[in-house]
């Protein structure tokens, strides 16, 4: 997978958890992968169709995956904010993955499919894929994305 | 009397967020979360003008636009998605789309771009 790829999404997150979230989040590490397997416990997939085609799957925390959605709803009791955060978290990764197809839009016209919230991931079987697995970190914990996108 | 909206998105989060923004100057009368709920909201309630996601399971915010604006080509369909790459936009506008409207938004971006909408 060619930097060129990965750089979108390392600069959409940090951009959408600037803007929506007010913390800053920086890149912690890089590797490859045999496939998109989450290693955290509250994962998210979105699906990439077009000229870049394939999976993104964050992964994160639970209590990230909270800070996420008490970020959105900063006034909200506890109890609210838990109930929003299957959907928050399935946010976060749509307007990363969306940003990146308004990135690429001139060079990989790309499209991406609603989000689909993993709960227990480890039970489920994943396509083996080439993956890149970036690692990003903030005040909030470790956001992990699992790239398993082709040209 | 404040204007009738709806605001349809798959994100509870979201309409959410939409509904508190929305709600300090207009009246929302309906939420959902398909491009199908969009069409029936829409002919149910007829606002003074709806916000619509792209990216939605059952049908998508375009062929929902597609739909109202065939129906109804007065309607005041505000487009408000992560997905805003030129083709969406040009797409959105040229079958109708009053305004397009990018996440992550800020909440003066929201008020200022539907104002715009009512000014025009």
């Amino acid at each position: 997978m060619r930097q060129a790829i990965v750089n979108p999404f390392v600069s959409a997150a940090i951009t959408t958890f600037a803007k929506d979230f007010g913390v800053k989040l920086e890149r912690k590490s890089i590797k490859k992968k045999d496939a998109p397997i989450p290693t955290l416990p509250v994962s998210v997939s979105i699906g990439m169709t077009g000229k870049l085609r394939g999976s993104v799957i964050f992964s994160m925390s639970e209590s990230m995956a909270t800070s996420v959605a008490k970020a959105l709803m900063p006034d909200a009791p506890m109890e609210e904010v838990r109930k929003f955060t299957p959907s928050a978290v399935g946010e976060m990764a749509n307007v990363i993955c969306g940003m990146v197809t308004v990135e690429l839009a001139e060079v990989l016209p790309c499209d991406i499919t609603p989000p689909t919230i993993i709960s227990g991931a480890l039970a489920l079987n994943f396509l083996h894929a080439e993956t890149i697995c970036v690692v990003l970190q903030c005040e909030f914990g470790e956001l992990e994305m699992n790239l398993a996108v082709v040209e | 009397m404040k204007k009738t909206c709806i605001i349809i998105d798959d994100a509870s989060i979201l309409r959410l967020r939409l509904r508190n923004i929305l709600s300090l100057e207009y009246d929302v009368v309906a939420e959902g979360e398909t491009g199908v709920d969009a069409v029936s909201l829409y002919a149910k309630f007829k606002p003074d003008f709806i916000t619509l996601d792209i990216t939605m399971a059952e049908m998508n915010g375009k062929e929902a636009l597609k739909q109202i604006i065939e129906k109804y080509p007065e309607a005041k369909v505000v487009m408000v998605t992560a997905v805003g790459t030129p083709k969406n936009v040009l797409d959105c506008i040229g079958i109708g789309a009053v305004e397009f409207i990018n996440k992550p938004f800020e909440e003066n971006t929201v008020l200022t771009k539907i104002r715009e909408v009512f000014a025009a």
